[in-house]
């Protein structure tokens, strides 16, 4: 299962997977943080 | 020079045309970032040098690529405050500088987790290491300046003059590793015959593109935030 899911990454795992989730976690929280502030600051249509 | 100004780079047809574009480049962004992870971690084949430690370039390449490429159109930004007097410039100038500080981090973080396993060390004071860290520290140094003055006028233009200054940094960093000698390696993709199989440029192209359009994605968004504020206190 490991394997086929090649988590192991050739022995590289340790440093692959940290690298990816790092960044991921940061994008992801700059995009949520972004949109929130959009949303917040965006201006209510009449009617809504 | 006037009707550009007043009307393609004016902050109500930003608004406008920002809103409208954000669900196409959200879109694009998304499918370009799912091809190359999915491409970057599970299709390319393994380094026959680097083995399967090599995926990290799909996250490193294109932050440290980005952190240079935001703080190049900082500088232009600057140059649009400084001379052009320009509103739009200085709320992009500085959003700009809060979005590189993030992928700067991202290119430090993960290129020591690459140099762990390829070198035997998380940091070494090398020319390239270095000039990111310097690179970091001058997108710090934007930030704390532009929240420590309180009047815009001397702010945009304090901040607008440290960024231009710091640009001198960009090409320190890009040509650090032809300059010095230097455990990093040289350019992979940014020349003309790019010293990579086209099986693994493809995902780092799109990882590459996927990312500038989150840059664009979150330049948006706080931009577009930040003049609806200034409207909503106007």
């Amino acid at each position: 299962m490991t394997e086929w899911l090649h988590l192991s990454m050739g022995g590289y795992g340790g440093y692959v997977w940290p690298a990816y989730s790092v960044t991921a976690v940061v994008l992801a929280a700059n995009v949520v943080f972004a949109y929130k502030r959009f949303s917040v600051s965006k201006p209510k249509e009449h009617g809504q | 020079m006037q009707w550009i100004k007043q009307h393609l780079l004016s902050a109500p047809h930003f608004y406008r045309l920002s809103t409208r574009l954000l669900p196409w480049i959200s879109v694009i962004t998304a499918i370009l970032l799912i091809y190359g992870v999915i491409g970057g971690l599970f299709i390319a084949p393994a380094d026959y040098q680097q083995g399967d430690g090599f995926r990290i370039i799909y996250v490193h390449v294109p932050s440290a690529l980005l952190a240079m490429a935001i703080y190049s159109f900082m500088a232009l930004c600057a140059v649009g405050v400084l001379v052009l007097r320009l509103k739009l410039a200085s709320l992009a100038l500085i959003n700009s500088a809060r979005i590189g500080v993030w992928f700067t981090f991202l290119a430090l973080i993960t290129g020591s987790l690459w140099g762990k396993p390829m070198w035997g060390t998380y940091w070494i004071w090398d020319a390239r290491l270095t000039s990111m860290l310097v690179l970091l520290f001058l997108y710090i140094g934007i930030i704390a300046l532009n929240d420590a003055i309180a009047e815009r006028i001397t702010r945009e233009k304090s901040v607008a003059l440290l960024a231009l200054a710091g640009f001198i940094n960009i090409p320190i960093i890009h040509y650090s590793v032809v300059w010095w000698s230097t455990l990093h390696q040289g350019s992979t993709i940014t020349k003309l015959h790019p010293s990579i199989a086209s099986s693994m440029l493809a995902p780092l192209l799109a990882m590459l593109a996927g990312f500038l359009g989150l840059f664009a994605l979150l330049l948006i968004l706080r931009m577009g935030a930040e003049l609806q504020q200034q409207v909503t206190h106007d």
